[in-house]
């Protein structure tokens, strides 16, 4: 992916959490059932992946939105 | 039961439950009984290790500490019971994990690996209530098969409905190579984890 944005990101976990587009208003991992723990490792690594950063352990449990993610790439991006 | 067994992963690891395990049992398990997916249990120490008196002497019940390799920081609990040795299965459950912990994915790798390399056996099944919409997902997610109809459980006397997967001895090595080797990728990611 180029660029980047929170709305990317969205796309992403849509596709990897294999959620139809508005069957959540909220993509909050809290609320969202096919979010869970497997799902979760693969988003990060698909993460990683497109974007070409790496995520520490450290961080894995606060990736918990699009925002957050984004925010976290971005840092990634920055150093 | 009293049992020693242990299994390693490259992060986590599940060794037995010991007496001296039961205050961060009964924390764990409190911390948990908002989610209302928890039998109330014992909500003391001094009655969880009753409850681990009790257990001590149960066969066919191998209850774990999921514990981080590097400084044995206890993240969680699981247990395989309900043994049944003419069927050669067992349920597998009472899994609990620390909210910031990462060792879910690791954790029940570990659990197959001592259901069917360890114990031998030839099935395990888990049954979740249905409302724990993540825990179900995630039991999906690793390739469980559903039962085909709910099952009833009863959580703190109340009436639940519940969803049971089972993973088979031949089901077994593709679930548990999806497992390992995201939780050795996240190993790689992780300071001071073992090969």
């Amino acid at each position: 992916m180029s660029g980047g944005s929170s709305a990317e990101v969205t796309v992403l976990l849509l596709r990897i959490l294999e959620i139809p587009p508005g069957k959540y208003s909220i993509l909050e991992r809290g609320a969202v059932e096919e979010w869970d723990s497997l799902k979760h490792m693969e988003l990060i690594f698909s993460l990683e992946e497109c974007y070409g950063v790496q995520f520490d352990e450290s961080e894995f449990m606060s990736l918990t939105s699009p925002a957050a993610i984004w925010s976290a790439v971005q840092k990634h991006l920055a150093t | 039961m009293r049992h020693d067994l242990k299994i390693a992963g490259y992060r986590f690891a599940l060794r037995p439950v010991r007496m001296d395990d039961a205050s961060f049992i009964a924390m764990l398990r409190n911390d948990r009984l908002r989610t209302g997916f928890l039998n109330r249990g014992a909500e003391t120490v001094a009655a969880q290790q009753e409850w681990l008196r009790s257990y001590f002497s149960r066969a066919g019940d191998y209850y774990f500490i999921i514990e981080r390799r590097t400084d044995h920081r206890r993240d969680g609990l699981l247990a395989i019971y309900n043994l049944n040795a003419n069927r050669h299965e067992a349920e597998w459950g009472r899994w609990v994990i620390r909210d910031e912990s990462t060792a879910a994915v690791e954790s029940a790798w570990l659990v197959y690996r001592m259901a069917f390399d360890t114990l031998r056996l030839e099935s395990v099944y888990c049954r979740t209530i249905e409302a724990n919409g993540q825990v179900v997902s995630f039991h999906d997610h690793c390739g469980l098969l559903r039962s085909p109809a709910n099952v009833d459980l009863i959580v703190d006397g109340e009436a639940r409905s519940g969803i049971e997967h089972r993973l088979t001895r031949h089901q077994y090595p593709e679930t548990a190579l999806r497992l390992q080797l995201l939780a050795a990728r996240a190993a790689r990611q992780s300071p001071g984890s073992m090969p």
